[in-house]
């Protein structure tokens, strides 16, 4: 009894070791949490803005960002609450931070909304709003 | 023991500061007085019976001469030195001539075996902080900060971000070296949504110290920057966590600040997270961050960020215990961000301890790692008004960024792109760090400052095929190829 209680302990060992989980399964480095109804939105790089310089390209830029920001509302009914403006100039795509009340208290709601985004050609990037520990101080060696 | 002393004081002033000046690798330490020389007269030992006044009476006479020869005065002989080497250094003075023509002169003169201008010798610059005079600041030292900061101990007019957990903007050792943005604050709380970004947790003023506590005040510890322009972006809250929107945003304000004219050289990060590109929402903010950090970077900001605690080589990290602290944390197939994003104006930064040696617990990788830098044992301002030692490559970090912003002083018409060269390719190569950064070694502050050498790493595109790992990839290939060959 007690060899076989060993042998399964040291075949778990090794399972635990060797062969990683998915993904999801897996212990986070730190801990995190996603802020339902919150995401960050990218757009793919427009070379057309990059063409421009100073003044012409906040101009091209500004009236990128207001279309993208009417297509995020009027296509998935999202409220855009934060552009950002300085980024999307520097590199020529848009970037927004929008909510959405029915995803707030819908969890299904808020993978369905997450899905459709993604699979949009047009957007090249939807990540959730989350919270995470990013710094660590780690105790000096004796 | 007094022979001794005069053969050290004869050997310094013979050998190390003519060379060493003539080389002229700084132009502040080639300062001569107008109008005078140091020559040196073969004068032979004093012969027995003769008595100290009469020997520095004879020297006195020989150098008067000599030095009228050349039309000039003596101002001074060595007779302690010439007693026991034989050789007398004489100063020479001319209110005509100027310092060319004088040498030129007593060169002429047999009797002159050497003569040089009277150069001026500065000592390095040492501040009077007491943490820094105590020894506990063994970081300056290291990076060689002392020799630079002859050259220059930073300046106002360069601002630098810290997005981290606040800054103790009221800190006696701080106030001085807070900046203003062009909203006339000292930066942004985007944990709280305000204009308010004080420090809740100290992580963020002790990074702020280490690139620019006030130096040279008497009071507490001296930064790599005695004077700079601080501003605190808080994304962090008490706890060292963050909002993804909030380090966003931190980003974009720098980028901002910058496009519209604020002098930002250096951004510096001590954060960063791990992240699965398999996991979607983690594939997602990977670019989204990318994005952001390569804005910072295009906009001619250089960004310093820390590689992290985690006892992991970025290149191939390990699998469950591979982190004592965590051991049920499986890190394969995950990379720290920002750490391992590679844009032209990013600087990903380790840590070394005082034997200069990376501590165990610093993230490294030849390939995203570009230096490393003091991060152990570190004393720093603290957000409780006092100081505080604290260890990690949070704290290596704002040493690079500090380093970037005292070369923007030195050196203002500098691209981000010029200075980060100067950084990379001037570092204190050691064995110890050979293949654990890309650049081999840690920051160089004073090698930078004079930028001997230059950085030819060839990273900041992302991907790429290296010539190391090219190298090991085509054994492979000819490996087959010659058991063929060895079987015929």
């Amino acid at each position: 009894m007690k060899s076989t209680v060993f042998l399964f302990s040291v075949l778990f060992l090794i399972s635990v070791l060797c062969f990683p989980l998915q993904a999801e399964e897996k212990a986070k480095p730190a801990e995190s949490r996603v802020i339902p109804g919150e995401f960050l939105v990218l757009f793919p790089e427009r070379q057309a803005l990059l063409a421009f310089e100073g003044k012409e390209r906040a101009a091209a830029t500004s009236v990128m960002l207001d279309m993208q920001a009417e297509y995020l509302k009027v296509r998935y009914g999202v409220s855009v609450e934060n552009t950002f403006s300085a980024i999307s100039e520097t590199t020529g795509k848009g970037m927004f931070f929008v909510t959405c009340e029915k995803a707030k208290e819908s969890a299904e709601y808020q993978e369905k909304l997450l899905g459709e985004m993604r699979a949009d050609p047009l957007i090249e990037a939807v990540s959730p709003n989350e919270v995470r520990k990013m710094i660590s101080v780690p105790v000096k060696p004796e | 023991m007094r022979d001794l002393r005069i053969w050290l004081a004869v050997a310094v002033l013979l050998f190390f500061p003519l060379p060493a000046l003539a080389s002229g690798q700084v132009p502040v330490e080639r300062e001569h007085v107008p109008g005078e020389a140091i020559i040196v007269v073969e004068t032979g030992l004093p012969g027995k019976g003769l008595s100290a006044q009469q020997f520095g009476g004879m020297l006195s006479a020989a150098a008067a001469d000599i030095a009228s020869q050349a039309g000039g005065t003596s101002g001074g002989i060595t007779p302690a030195i010439a007693s026991v080497t034989g050789k007398n250094l004489v100063l020479v003075r001319s209110a005509e001539k100027t310092t060319e023509e004088l040498l030129a002169e007593l060169r002429k003169n047999p009797a002159v075996q050497s003569a040089a201008p009277n150069y001026r010798i500065r000592l390095s610059r040492t501040p009077n902080d007491p943490y820094y005079t105590g020894g506990q600041q063994w970081g300056m030292t290291a990076i060689r900060a002392p020799s630079a900061w002859d050259t220059s101990v930073g300046s106002k007019s360069v601002f630098v971000v810290v997005l981290d957990t606040g800054i103790k903007y009221d800190h006696s050792d701080l106030a001085a070296n807070m900046g203003r943005d062009l909203e006339n604050n000292f930066g942004y709380d985007y944990s709280n949504g305000d204009l308010d970004p004080m420090d809740d947790n100290g992580h963020g003023t002790h990074v702020a110290g280490i690139i620019g506590a006030e130096g040279d005040n008497g009071t507490g510890v001296a930064g790599v920057n005695w004077n700079v322009s601080l501003l605190a972006v808080k994304v962090l809250d008490e706890n060292g966590s963050g909002y993804f929107y909030d380090l966003v945003s931190g980003l974009e304000y720098v980028t901002d600040q910058k496009r519209r004219g604020l002098n930002i050289r250096a951004a510096n990060m001590s954060l960063g997270v791990w992240y699965n590109r398999s996991d979607p929402n983690e594939a997602a903010a990977i670019n989204q961050m990318d994005t952001a950090c390569r804005a910072v970077s295009d906009s001619g900001v250089i960004l310093a960020v820390s590689s992290g605690n985690e006892y992991q080589d970025i290149s191939n990290p390990g699998g469950y215990l591979s982190n004592p602290k965590k051991p049920l944390v499986d890190y394969r197939g995950m990379l720290p961000y920002p750490a391992s994003f590679r844009h032209a104006n990013m600087i990903t930064v380790t840590a070394i301890n005082s034997s200069y040696r990376r501590p165990d617990f610093a993230n490294y990788s030849p390939r995203y790692v570009h230096l490393a830098a003091p991060g152990e044992g570190i004393w720093s301002t603290y957000h409780n008004g006092g100081y505080e030692e604290l260890n990690g490559t949070s704290m290596a970090t704002p040493y690079v960024a500090g380093a970037a912003a005292m070369l923007a002083a030195a050196f203002p018409s500098e691209s981000a792109g010029q200075i980060r060269s100067r950084i990379l390719g001037n570092v204190t190569k050691t064995s110890n760090l050979s293949g654990i950064v890309a650049s081999g070694g840690y920051l160089n502050l004073d090698g930078a400052v004079k930028n001997e050498q230059t950085w030819d790493g060839g990273d900041g595109g992302g991907g790429g095929c290296s010539a190391a790992a090219a190298v090991p990839a085509s054994l492979l290939l000819l490996l087959p190829l010659g058991l063929l060959l060895k079987k015929r």
